[in-house]
């Protein structure tokens, strides 16, 4: 039982032990700076920079991930779907392929002058720009190829939620005369709501650990349009050696998925 | 579920399937476009517009096999990825074991600092990480990947095998315990049989993970490194090697396409099983 005791805390001291590094604000050589570095990320505009870029980014992309996915939920929920295992397995790819790999295809795909989506759009006489290379556009273009990601799942999540539903309330709600939008609201949306949260936290902290795919498609460019925190945090840490700045902002990342921990343990207690 | 009834409902019926393919079609298009790049010569792959009859070629395969040193960064991939899924699937185990059958002060506690563990981004822990395996020599060894890897699954497969663990009535255990068996062995010949598709689940999913991971495989290995790695180093300041990129990601994605097939049922069933349940 003690055996069983250790295995269980170890995952816990690592976590912790983690947490002890991450506030020792130093570089290579050992040097204490105390809050130093913390005003410095606060005043340094590329942090500023990468600090809304990761907000814009997690927002925009779960909100229509979420949205699409549960309008197409709601859609084909009622309905029987002919060889759904089959799209099942397709839905989950995204997901589930080497992130790289999906950076890298994209890559080739968003390519101005041999990307298959330039050439289809340019048959549509669409003119179409540089997708990841400019930079009013890249940060749109990542933020699709993120929600092109990951709105499978959230379809195939809130359908199988919607499908474990009961469905007396909603033909109760119809015999009181109820329409559709109503019944949505007032009767699915809140039995739905567990797994709708869930799924939204879910969706929060996948948004939040993008680095592959942005670091295949852009690596922060153009400029630092698509610098997220976490690409921001390699480039400190990782070429410029700046342990000490870069855990700093480690930390802040830290903060920034401590609502989303939050959600989670509530959520949890709440079952 | 009524019947279809009427041509009006048929239609509809049609309708949304049509939308349901060609939604499909646009999920499934890039993992399709990098199988049908591998096979094209260079030319091919670069015509506009795009072809989709052509004359295959192993051409990129081959430079790929021979070219790449494939079978190290195979090797490197199948060892961590298996460790890490073995480790994994053991801890989890016994987490998930002592989380169900004991009860001791801090489970809460433990439980949510395992989820927490889960919602970090990978950069908040790669530089403490980098730094402690730095310190402690472990860097471009195997070690570092599993340890991390392991570290980072382990909630996860807990939290997986919580759920199939908790479906095994404890009596079943006592029984076997009244007929002389120790606690050990009577979750050896009682339980574990019980749970065999929770682990082969929870197996698959380090697998992916670990086969997957791209920021600790950069940063922990130099010389040996894992596939997705090696893919980006397809990359280089001439311009992508694309025929080489795709082959070797086709080669990379047929574990997980693999994996996808078997795993796809539980990937949206045990998410939201875990909201319905109560």
């Amino acid at each position: 039982m003690a055996l069983v005791a250790v295995f269980v805390a170890y995952p816990l001291v690592d976590a912790m032990w983690l947490s002890l590094h991450r506030f020792r604000l130093t570089e290579g050589a050992a040097r204490f700076l105390g809050l130093g570095n913390y005003v410095k990320a606060f005043t340094d505009p590329t942090a500023l920079n990468a600090l809304r870029v990761t907000v814009v980014f997690v927002v925009f992309s779960v909100a229509s991930s979420i949205v699409t996915g549960l309008a197409l939920a709601l859609v084909f929920w009622r309905s029987r779907i002919v060889g759904e295992r089959v799209f099942q397995v397709v839905f989950m790819l995204p997901m589930v392929v080497t992130p790289v790999i999906v950076g890298l295809t994209w890559k080739w795909i968003l390519d101005p002058t041999f990307g298959v989506l330039g050439y289809y759009l340019s048959r549509l006489g669409v003119e179409s720009p540089n997708w990841l290379g400019s930079p009013s556009l890249a940060l749109p273009t990542v933020i699709a190829v993120d929600v092109w990601q990951y709105t499978p799942f959230v379809f195939l999540s809130l359908l199988a939620g919607l499908r474990s539903l009961p469905l007396e309330p909603m033909e109760s709600a119809r015999i009181d005369g109820a329409n559709a939008v109503q019944t949505f609201r007032f009767v699915v949306l809140p039995m739905l709501s567990p797994v709708l949260i869930i799924v939204v936290l879910f969706r929060l902290f996948m948004a939040l650990r993008t680095f592959d795919v942005l670091f295949i498609l852009t690596s922060g460019g153009p400029g630092r349009a698509t610098q997220v925190l976490n690409l921001y945090i390699y480039q400190v840490g990782l070429q410029f050696f700046d342990m000490g700045y870069a855990s700093t902002l480690a930390v802040i990342l830290f903060l920034l998925t401590l609502p989303i921990i939050i959600g989670f343990v509530r959520w949890n207690r709440v079952r | 579920m009524t019947h279809p009834t009427g041509a009006k409902r048929t239609a509809m019926q049609a309708a949304l399937h049509l939308l349901l393919v060609v939604w499909a079609a646009v999920i499934a298009f890039p993992v399709v476009w990098v199988y049908l790049t591998s096979f094209k010569t260079r030319a091919d792959a670069f015509a506009l517009p795009p072809k989709w009859l052509f004359t295959p070629t192993l051409e990129n395969y081959r430079q790929v096999l021979q070219g790449m040193a494939l079978g190290d960064y195979f090797t490197n991939s199948l060892i961590v990825g298996v460790s890490t899924t073995v480790l994994s699937v053991f801890l989890g185990a016994i987490s998930a074991y002592a989380l169900t059958r004991y009860v001791f002060p801090g489970k809460q506690l433990v439980a949510n600092t395992f989820l927490a563990t889960r919602v970090l981004p990978a950069a908040v822990t790669v530089l403490p990480l980098f730094l402690l395996f730095r310190d402690v020599r472990l860097l471009d060894n195997y070690l570092a990947l599993i340890l991390t890897y392991t570290a980072y699954n382990l909630p996860l497969a807990t939290w997986l095998l919580v759920g199939f663990l908790d479906n095994v009535p404890e009596e079943l255990e006592q029984a076997a315990m009244m007929d002389g068996c120790s606690r050990i062995g009577a979750f050896y010949r009682v339980t574990l049989p019980l749970i065999v598709p929770g682990i082969a689940v929870t197996s698959v999913f380090a697998l992916i993970a670990a086969w997957n991971e791209f920021l600790f495989a950069l940063i922990f290995m130099f010389q040996k490194l894992t596939l997705p790695v090696a893919v980006s180093l397809s990359i280089t300041e001439v311009g992508v090697h694309w025929g080489q990129a795709t082959a070797l990601a086709g080669i990379v994605l047929v574990p997980v396409i693999l994996f996808t097939l078997f795993v796809s049922r539980y990937l949206v069933e045990g998410l939201t099983l875990g909201a319905v349940k109560s």
